[in-house]
C-alpha cells in the first residue's frame, strides 16, 4: 500500500531520513516524541511537502498521482475552513468521493452526537477529532493515513475511535492503516507494525507480536549488570538501582538469569529507551 | 470541480446578509442616482470578484490548505477552480445587477439606452475579470495576510503605471486620435483578448504557485 524508500527532507537543522512500508491488510503504527518527524513523513507520503531525495509509492503510484479516492486522511491540525458546518461539507464529500456513504456518516455523527449546523471552529477537540475519523472512513477507502486521530479525546471517545478502525478494518482485510499517535496504549492493541522514529530517523521496526513478546526491560543491580551477557543488548539507562537495559530477547535472560527482574516490554519503554538510552 | 464550487459557494453564502444590504443600498442608489446608472453593475461585480478571491483565505482559515489537498482534487484543479468560481460568481451578480438597473431605467422612463448600458456592462465585468486574474496568484502565494500588502503594491504600481500611460497618450495628439476614432467594438475586442491572454498567464502562474507549494 506504502512504499517509502529513504526518504530526505531537510529543514533547517532538523533532517529526516527513513524507510516505511505498508504491506495491504496490515496496521502500521509510527510512534516518536512530538518533532520527531511523524508528521513530515505523513506529509511526504501525502504529497503536502516535496521531498529533497528517496522515493515513494502509494497504492501503486507517486505521491503526486495516486488514487485519493481510496484514502482516507486525518492529519492532526488541519480540517475543512473552520466557517464551514457539517451540512455545509457533505454534499462537497458527496460530489468528491464517488463512494461516499452519506447514511452511514450522518448516523456516525449522531452517535458521537456531533452538531450539524455547528461552525467547525466552534467544536471542541474531541469533537472535531471525531469529525476527521468520520470523514476518513466513510467512503470506502483501502488505506487511511491517521496522524495523531486520537488528539484531543477522552479515554472514552479514545476507544470508541479504535473501535472504529477495527471495525473498518474488519470490513475488508485488504485494508491498511498507517497510524501514528503519542498515546501508545492506543496502538498497543491496535497496530500490527511499529516503526520508532526519532530525530527523523527510524531506530526500531518490529512487528508488534515480537515487541510484546521479545522485547523486555530487565532491571539490574550494578553486580548483575556486570555478570550479564551483554550480546542481546539494545540500550541501557542508569537508575538509582543500577541500571535498566532493553533487550529483545526476553526468553534468553528469563532461562540463564531467573533472579533478574524482568519487565514486559511496552512501547513506552521502547521508545524512552530506543531515544534516549545509552548504546552499548 | 463541482464538489469546490459548492464548497466556495457555501462559503460565499457566509456572507449573504452583507450582499442582500449592498443589493437593497444598490437598489436604492440606481432608482435615486439618474447621472450613472452603471455604477450599481461595476460595484456589485468588484465587490463580488474580491468575495470569491476571500474563499482562498476561508479555505486556509486554521491551516486548513493540507486538508483539502488529500481530497480526491489535484493542486492544478484547486486553482483552476477559484478561475471558474470567480467567473461564474462574478457572472451572475453582473447579470443581476444589468437586470435591475435596465428595469429601473425602462421603468423610470430614462433617456439612457439600454444598448449603451449593456455595452459599459460588459466593459465592466470584464475589467472585473482581469482584477479577479491579478489577484487569485497574489493570493495564493501570499495568503491573506501578506496578500494584503503585496496587493496593495501592485494596487499602487498600477495605478502610477496608468497614470503615466494616461499622461503619453495626453500628450500625444495621434494616440488620442485613435482613441477618439474608436467605436465599441475594438474596444470589446480588446477587451476579449486581454481577458483571454490574462486568465491564460495568471492562471499558468497561479497553477505553478499551487504546485510548488510546499504545506
Amino acid at each position: 500500500m506504502i512504499k517509502a524508500e529513504n526518504i530526505q527532507k531537510n529543514y533547517g537543522s532538523f533532517h529526516l531520513s527513513c524507510s516505511i512500508q505498508v504491506p495491504s491488510g496490515c496496521i502500521c503504527a509510527l510512534v516518536g516524541q512530538n518533532g520527531a518527524g511523524k508528521s513530515t513523513a505523513f506529509k511526504a507520503i501525502l504529497n503536502l511537502i516535496q521531498i529533497d531525495g528517496g522515493k515513494i509509492e502509494i497504492l501503486g503510484k507517486t505521491p503526486q498521482d495516486f488514487d485519493r479516492q481510496r484514502i482516507g486522511v486525518v492529519l492532526s491540525d488541519s480540517l475543512f475552513s473552520g466557517y464551514l458546518t457539517t451540512r455545509d461539507f457533505l454534499p462537497v464529500l458527496n460530489s468528491l468521493y464517488t463512494h461516499f456513504e452519506k447514511e452511514k456518516f450522518l448516523q456516525m455523527a449522531e452517535q458521537f452526537q456531533l452538531p450539524l449546523n455547528k461552525k467547525i471552529k466552534d467544536f471542541s477537540s474531541g469533537m472535531k477529532a471525531k469529525l476527521k475519523i468520520i470523514i476518513a472512513i466513510t467512503h470506502q477507502a483501502d488505506l487511511l493515513i491517521l496522524d495523531e486521530p486520537t488528539a484531543g479525546l477522552d479515554v472514552i471517545a479514545r476507544n470508541e475511535v479504535l473501535d472504529m478502525l477495527r471495525t473498518y478494518m474488519s470490513e475488508n482485510e485488504r485494508r491498511s492503516i498507517l497510524i501514528s499517535s503519542h498515546i501508545s496504549s492506543d496502538l498497543e492493541n491496535l497496530c500490527d507494525e511499529l516503526y520508532l522514529i526519532e530525530n527523523g530517523q527510524i531506530l526500531l521496526h518490529e512487528t508488534c507480536d515480537v515487541l510484546f513478546n521479545d522485547y523486555a526491560l530487565l532491571k539490574l543491580t550494578p553486580a548483575q549488570y556486570e555478570q550479564l551477557d551483554k550480546q542481546y543488548l539494545l540500550r541501557k539507562r542508569k537508575e538509582s538501582f543500577g541500571y535498566s537495559v532493553l533487550t529483545n530477547q526476553r526468553q534468553f535472560y528469563a532461562e540463564n538469569y531467573p533472579e533478574i527482574v524482568i519487565e514486559k516490554g511496552t512501547i513506552d519503554e521502547c521508545i524512552a529507551m530506543m531515544a534516549k538510552g545509552e548504546t552499548l | 470541480m463541482k464538489g469546490l464550487i459548492i464548497k466556495d459557494f457555501k462559503l460565499l453564502m457566509m456572507n449573504k446578509t452583507f450582499f442582500l444590504i449592498m443589493l437593497v443600498i444598490c437598489g436604492f442608489i440606481s432608482l435615486t442616482d439618474e447621472n450613472d446608472p452603471t455604477f450599481i453593475i461595476s460595484f456589485m461585480t468588484f465587490i463580488t470578484a474580491v468575495f470569491t478571491i476571500s474563499t482562498i483565505s476561508y479555505d486556509d482559515f486554521n491551516n486548513g490548505m493540507p486538508f483539502l489537498l488529500t481530497l480526491p482534487i489535484t493542486r492544478k484543479l484547486y486553482a483552476a477552480e477559484k478561475y471558474v468560481f470567480g467567473m461564474l460568481t462574478g457572472a451572475a451578480v453582473w447579470f443581476f445587477s444589468v437586470l435591475l438597473v435596465s428595469a429601473v431605467q425602462l421603468f423610470s422612463f430614462s433617456n439612457v439606452q439600454l444598448i449603451d448600458i449593456l455595452c459599459t456592462a460588459v466593459i465592466n465585468l470584464f475589467i472585473s475579470y482581469l482584477i479577479l486574474y491579478l489577484i487569485i496568484p497574489i493570493q495564493i502565494k501570499y495568503g491573506n495576510e501578506r496578500g494584503r500588502l503585496v496587493l496593495f503594491l501592485v494596487v499602487v504600481i498600477t495605478i502610477a503605471m496608468s497614470y503615466v500611460l494616461s499622461s503619453l497618450i495626453a500628450e500625444s495628439v495621434n494616440i488620442r486620435n485613435i482613441l477618439n476614432e474608436l467605436t465599441m467594438t475594438p474596444i470589446l475586442l480588446i477587451l476579449i483578448g486581454l481577458v483571454l491572454l490574462g486568465y491564460y498567464i495568471s492562471s499558468r502562474i497561479s497553477i505553478h504557485i499551487m504546485e510548488k507549494k510546499q504545506y
